[in-house]
């Protein structure tokens, strides 16, 4: 990552969109210790797969390419590995996830990989249109998901693993996922999940099944 | 419960203060920009008359321009790779390869480098100067010259070889 000056309205944005994620995730912890399940095990929707497609903001650069803030969409599906969970007096479970995500970013100060080349007579590559103005990526996550059941409508999770992806060019490559997030339960089939984290931030809709 | 929240929210503001930040100008239109210092990195200028500098990475470093832009490329681990419109002045040096790519009204001061392809448009001028093989493809009149270096080859737009004005100095279109 290449350090230097950054846009206040850059900065702006980015410190009114943490916020507003503090302050949603403060609101949950106010009203789950209202009525909170935490304690109680197995006081929670009853599922075996959740399905959820997410819209995907992410403040990170992309993966080796300078680049600037990305977007995109995805779904995720977890499957429920351990729903008494790690903590036996805790109402928490485990699920892996499986995951597919696209996320466009835009370019940044006239840097990037190389998406083209041709060559000399001689044969030597030379790059001829780079990812400076904007780079696609396909990732492929997986990770292990640890919910926590705060409340009969907010639930929070952990969500560290692995992400394999695929980048406009035709370069492979590795990040680690961490996420943290929230989901607020409509009712025991759809939720509002929020997630946190890197590679991307998302917002998306639970239908537990 | 609320305070690991507060301090997460903390976490994530110190996270982010850093992110997006870049350095060496934006590759604008008739801007400088400037990269170095990771395995490989390639500028793209946004438009023409950039001046664009790629140096110090590890393997690969690039430029990409569009009509009357300036670039270097020096002290790179495998190749430097250049290509631009017409009327730009290139500079490749310090470097195993340099692969060029450029139009007509090109300049390309190509030293100190062990091979140097290039193709150039009309009515360029290429110097090899401290390279061991300098080759060079003409699509129109341009001029070559050579000096300390092993072997210089400059072929003409049909394939021919060009016409040697004076040792180390080769043409085509006429001396």
């Amino acid at each position: 990552m290449v350090f230097g000056v950054v846009s206040l309205g850059r900065l702006f944005r980015r410190a009114l969109f943490t916020l507003s994620c503090c302050a949603l995730a403060n609101s949950v912890a106010g009203r789950a210790q209202a009525q909170s399940t935490i304690r109680v095990p197995g006081q929670r929707p009853a599922y075996a797969f959740e399905l959820e497609p997410h819209a995907l903001l992410t403040p990170f650069e992309a993966p080796d390419n300078p680049s600037a803030e990305g977007y995109g969409l995805g779904v995720r599906g977890t499957v429920e590995l351990a729903p008494e969970g790690f903590i036996p007096k805790l109402n928490d479970s485990v699920g892996i996830g499986f995951g597919l995500d696209w996320i466009r970013y835009d370019g940044q100060g006239g840097r990037g990989y190389c998406l083209r080349f041709e060559h000399t007579p001689q044969g030597v590559p030379v790059c001829v249109e780079t990812s400076a103005h904007s780079s696609s990526y396909v990732y492929i996550p997986v990770v292990m998901q640890w919910n926590f059941w705060l409340h009969r409508q907010w639930s929070a999770f952990g969500e560290p693993g692995l992400a394999v992806f695929y980048r406009s060019g035709g370069d492979f490559g590795a990040v680690p996922v961490f996420n943290v997030g929230g989901r607020f339960h409509f009712n025991d089939s759809v939720a509002l999940t929020l997630r946190l984290g890197y590679p991307s931030f998302s917002l998306g809709v639970s239908f537990l099944f | 419960m609320r305070r690991a929240l507060a301090v997460l929210g903390l976490l994530l503001v110190c996270l982010l203060c850093p992110i997006g930040c870049t350095s060496g100008g934006n590759c604008s239109s008739g801007e400088r920009c400037d990269c170095s210092g990771s395995e490989q990195c390639f500028l793209e200028c946004a438009g023409d008359q950039c001046d664009q500098s790629c140096h110090n990475t590890g393997y690969s470093c690039g430029t990409v321009c569009g009509d009357n832009c300036s670039s270097q490329c020096h002290d790179v681990g495998n190749t430097c790779s250049q290509s631009c419109g017409s009327g730009c002045g290139l500079e490749c040096s310090h470097v195993p390869t340099c692969g060029v790519l450029c139009g007509d009204n090109c300049h390309l001061d190509c030293h100190d480098a062990e091979l140097c392809s290039a193709e150039v448009g009309s009515n360029s001028d290429v110097k090899c100067q401290s390279v061991t093989d300098c080759q060079v493809r003409c699509t129109g009149a341009c001029d070559v010259r050579c000096a300390n270096t092993q072997n210089c080859e400059v072929r003409c737009a049909d394939g021919a070889n060009a016409t040697q004005c004076e040792p180390g100095r080769f043409a085509c279109g006429g001396c």
